[in-house]
């Protein structure tokens, strides 16, 4: 759990260090220069459009443009691209820009506003102006007609306050003064000038005056209309003026410029931060790089403590092999130890059976020679009665012949009773007796004495040519003491001489007779001993008619230690011994067992010893009786 | 006195216009060009041919479609078509339309013909382009009373239209914006060229001998002076009743009468308005921002007395008003 939380974390810290790197590589992107581009375009554009449109104006006012139309494309324009360019500025995160663009919507808005007012007060200047010549020629047409008419009239019509010619002076006057103001507008119109407006002013109040006659309804009626647009001219022509010095004035140009410097200034502000951005980039990376070295230096380190805990693990194991041969050893050497020991404990079994053989040659060898120790006393009493016979006889009497015959007598007659008492006793007879018993005892002992040194080969090589008929023979008579209440039975075949360790041999021969033994009753046992030849060499089968082995323990029986035998009266190892002797003959052992019928031991052996057992079987012997 | 002009032609003859229609008004220009040259130096210029607009046929259908679509209106009673109806010179004949639920509106409902052409929309001008005039006009509680809102939920179920617009506007599919601009560009398409403009382009014989006359008399008592430009007007404001007070006589000032004033709260803005076009002006009745008046000839009188300050013969304003009948809409023959 921690585990995965730390490698949770460093694919955090591993991500986070990516993004800010991905970040930092963002900030310093070249900076699109297609935007300020796109942008200073349109600024230019609009410059140009302004322009235009100031001409348009010009042109408008002066009669070119016969129409509005031009006047209002620079509202299609604006329409058109002023999304792009308050996207511009609504992008551009500046309030320097932000404000610039606002001054500069206002100004055009103004001017939009200035423009619309033109055109409202153009066209009507331009109707009035168009329109007083006629008017004014109008009411001269219309004066003369009246003048005409009340000429012919005025003669019938006496009734009439104002003489003909006082009413014609007037209308005359009117005409004159008509023509005058409408000649200073025009010039007004031309030449804007206070003083001829003042004129234009004083003549068209003159016009407007109620005459003392008035004027037929028809010149009244045109007078007034003349007034009328001559004041709209005045006043149309002042606040176009206006309007148009105030066009000039909005300064669009100026706003323009403003917002393509803050634009300009921004972007550069941008640039600026942009570099700033790459040294950071660069100082980033150079971190990272670093932290990327220490990662592999940390990353070498540990493959190299790595290779050192491998260095000591192999160390370690060859401490623990040796440990382990060590303890191989201990074991081998406790292993032959124990085989020692079984060995010693089999040596002091046998010896105790040869010392009970010796034994009894050796009681009635040495009661004979008591007996014959005893009988020398009567040997020696003869020998030396029959010697002074002798010399009584063979020396000249000393005295008195009688005494002298005397003493003959006496000691013949000892002798005689002496050599009597033999013959009657046969003693001669008995100490014969005794000394072939003697002898026969003697040999005996030198008959089992020459049993174990067969049994042992001691004086033989290790391995060597072997008869295993002989060994089976030899090793009865050592097991004598064993074997003797039971009834052997042989059947001994004709094997073929084997290359084997007979030493090993005979103690596994030991081995099975002596526990076929003791698997059966004195009175009934029969212990059956088989040799067969085979193909690879021989066969020796060891039956009996005991017990048996029960089913439970037929697969432990060549289990070191395994045993049903009282504590004390076996080690366990016996069997052990023996499948380990034969398998190093490159033999094998098996065993059939029915419980209550009996138990058949098989080994069989080849021919040949297996050279590359040598070793092992030399180590084997190294414990073994020598 | 004159009476009224066969104005019923120009009636019978308005095509009911629609997007093939229109594809023939594309070649009607060019057809005219081969003839003769144009005229220059006049106030008035021919309408532009609509391949020359370079508008989206598909963006031009979906707004034909919208156009006639109930569903912009709150009660789903009125579409635009209600009160722009094709066949009433885009306009629907009456004095004040009938909105939302029934409402009666405070104004005259103005051609929708040649309406890419105003310079602004609105008698007050108040909006600079098409696109927001659909805006205000969908918001407007006594015209649809929508929001772009409701209106996006009630046609987002319409499956058929949300995959159009999503062909036809494929970044934004159905928004505001497209909606907007479809409507727009139809609105962009509908232009209607006239006997006159036949005659502007070089057509000598498009034009009946009196109502040339009529053309020379609106040029010389002025009304060119305002209705002049490519739309004949619509590209200037001009104040109602400049030599001749029209509101002192006529009474009963209301807020609409205000016009542009209620745009720029500037007093010099009292009643001025947009100047309208009088491209099919014969088929628009009634007249003025108002629509008090009944007849073509009634304005002209209007126009005189109260804009031009001036009197004139009644065989002039007869000849003015043939050369205005001239000024509707015609078809050519549809190519296939």
């Amino acid at each position: 759990m921690k585990r995965i939380l730390r490698r949770l974390l460093l694919v955090l810290v591993s991500v986070g260090l990516i993004a800010i790197l991905w970040a930092l590589v963002q900030k310093t992107q070249s900076i699109d220069t297609t935007a300020i581009q796109q942008v200073n375009s349109q600024l230019r554009e609009l410059k140009q459009v302004d322009a235009t449109w100031n001409l348009d104006i010009l042109r408008s006012k002066m009669g070119i443009n016969k129409n509005y139309d031009q006047v209002t494309t620079p509202l299609q324009w604006l329409q058109k691209n002023q999304p792009a360019l308050m996207a511009a500025v609504n992008q551009a995160d500046a309030s320097g820009i932000k404000q610039a663009a606002d001054e500069l919507r206002a100004a055009i808005n103004d001017k939009i506003n200035l423009v619309d007012r033109f055109k409202m007060q153009n066209a009507l200047l331009k109707n009035s102006l168009r329109f007083l010549p006629t008017a004014v020629g109008q009411l001269r047409d219309q004066i003369v007609a009246v003048t005409l008419s009340d000429a012919s009239i005025g003669i019938n019509n006496t009734g009439q306050t104002a003489t003909p010619n006082a009413f014609s002076s007037n209308l005359t006057k009117l005409e004159a003064t008509a023509n005058e103001m409408l000649t200073e507008l025009l010039k007004y119109n031309l030449a804007p000038d206070e003083a001829i407006k003042t004129r234009v002013e004083g003549l068209l109040d003159n016009l407007a005056a109620q005459p003392s006659t008035s004027y037929p309804e028809q010149i009244q009626a045109q007078v007034d209309m003349i007034v009328n647009h001559a004041r709209t001219v005045l006043k149309q022509k002042e606040s176009e003026d206006q309007v148009l010095a105030s066009i000039e004035q909005v300064p669009i140009t100026a706003r323009i410029d403003q917002l393509a410097a803050q634009f300009e200034q921004s972007f550069e502000a941008a640039l600026k931060e942009k570099e700033q951005w790459r040294i950071a980039l660069i100082a980033y990376s150079a971190g990272l790089l670093l932290l990327l070295a220490l990662a592999m230096l940390a990353v070498w380190r540990s493959y190299r403590s790595l290779d050192q805990a491998n260095a000591f693990l192999e160390q370690r194991v060859a401490e623990r092999t040796r440990d382990l041969s060590a303890a191989l050893a201990n074991l081998r050497e406790s292993q032959l130890q124990l085989i020692q020991s079984e060995k010693m404990a089999s040596l002091g079994q046998m010896v105790a059976g040869i010392a009970h053989e010796i034994n009894t040659p050796l009681a009635y060898v040495k009661g004979g020679l008591e007996i014959l120790s005893a009988r020398m006393e009567d040997v020696d009493a003869l020998v030396n009665e029959t010697s002074g016979l002798m010399n009584l006889m063979t020396e000249e009497p000393a005295g008195d012949e009688a005494s002298h015959e005397q003493q003959l007598a006496e000691q013949f007659a000892t002798v005689q009773e002496i050599s009597s008492a033999f013959v009657e006793t046969e003693a001669i007879s008995e100490i014969n007796g005794l000394l072939d018993d003697g002898l026969h005892g003697i040999g005996q002992i030198a008959e089992i004495v020459s049993n174990l040194k067969d049994f042992s080969r001691l004086d033989r090589a290790k391995v060597a040519e072997f008869n295993v008929n002989e060994g089976i023979e030899s090793t009865l008579k050592i097991a004598r003491n064993i074997v003797k209440h039971r009834r052997i039975e042989q059947q001994l075949g004709a094997v073929p001489l084997i290359m084997c360790s007979p030493s090993q041999i005979n103690q596994v021969l030991l081995n099975l007779i002596n526990n076929a033994c003791q698997a059966t009753t004195e009175e009934t046992g029969v212990v059956t001993i088989v040799t067969r030849p085979t193909e690879q060499g021989l066969a020796i089968e060891v039956k009996d008619n005991g017990q048996g082995i029960h089913p439970d323990h037929l697969s432990q029986i060549f289990d070191p230690f395994f045993t049903t035998k009282k504590v004390g009266e076996g080690t366990g190892l016996g069997l052990s011994i023996v499948q380990r002797i034969v398998k190093e003959h490159g033999g094998k052992i098996t065993v059939d067992s029915v419980l209550g019928v009996g138990t058949c031991f098989t080994v069989e052996l080849p021919r040949e010893y297996q050279a590359h057992r040598e070793q092992e079987l030399s180590e084997l012997n190294q414990g073994g009786i020598t | 006195m004159f009476t009224p002009l066969d104005c019923g032609w120009g009636r019978q003859r308005l095509p009911i216009f629609s997007a093939h229609l229109l594809l023939g008004s594309m070649f009607f220009a060019a057809s005219v060009s081969v003839a003769a040259e144009p005229l220059v130096g006049e106030p008035i210029s021919p309408l532009p041919s609509l391949e020359s607009l370079q508008l989206d046929p598909k963006k031009i259908k979906l707004g034909e479609r919208l156009f006639q679509d109930t569903r912009f209106s709150k009660d789903n009673s009125t579409a635009c078509i209600s009160c722009h109806s094709l066949s009433k010179g885009g306009a629907d004949g009456r004095k004040n339309s009938i909105g939302v639920r029934q409402q009666v509106g405070v104004i005259n409902a103005p051609s929708i013909f040649n309406s890419g052409m105003n310079f602004r929309q609105f008698w007050d001008g108040r909006s600079d382009s098409l696109e927001d005039q659909v805006d205000k006009v969908v918001h407007d509680a006594r015209e649809l009373d929508m929001n772009w809102g409701d209106l996006l939920t009630i046609l987002s179920t319409d499956a058929a239209l949300v995959a159009e617009f999503k062909a036809v506007y494929p970044q934004e599919g159905l928004q505001a914006t497209s909606i907007q601009n479809a409507l727009a560009s139809y609105q962009r398409s509908l232009l209607t060229p006239s006997r006159f403009d036949r005659y502007l382009l070089g057509d000598a014989k498009a034009l009946e001998e009196d109502e040339l006359k009529g053309y020379q008399l609106f040029k010389d008592y002025g009304c060119v002076a305002c209705h002049q430009g490519v739309n004949i007007g619509g590209n200037m404001f001009q104040k109602f009743g400049v030599m001749d007070d029209y509101f002192a006589k006529r009474g009963g000032v209301s807020t609409a009468d205000l016009g542009r004033f209620n745009v720029t709260q500037q007093e010099a803005d009292k009643h001025v308005f947009k100047v309208p076009s009088l491209r099919n002006v014969a088929l628009t009745a009634p007249y003025f921002h108002d629509g008090m008046t009944d007849t073509l000839d009634a304005a002209v009188d209007v126009m005189f007395r109260h804009q031009l300050g001036r009197t004139a013969s009644a065989t002039d304003k007869r000849l003015i008003v043939k050369f205005l009948t001239s000024l509707s809409g015609e078809t050519t023959e549809v190519k296939p």
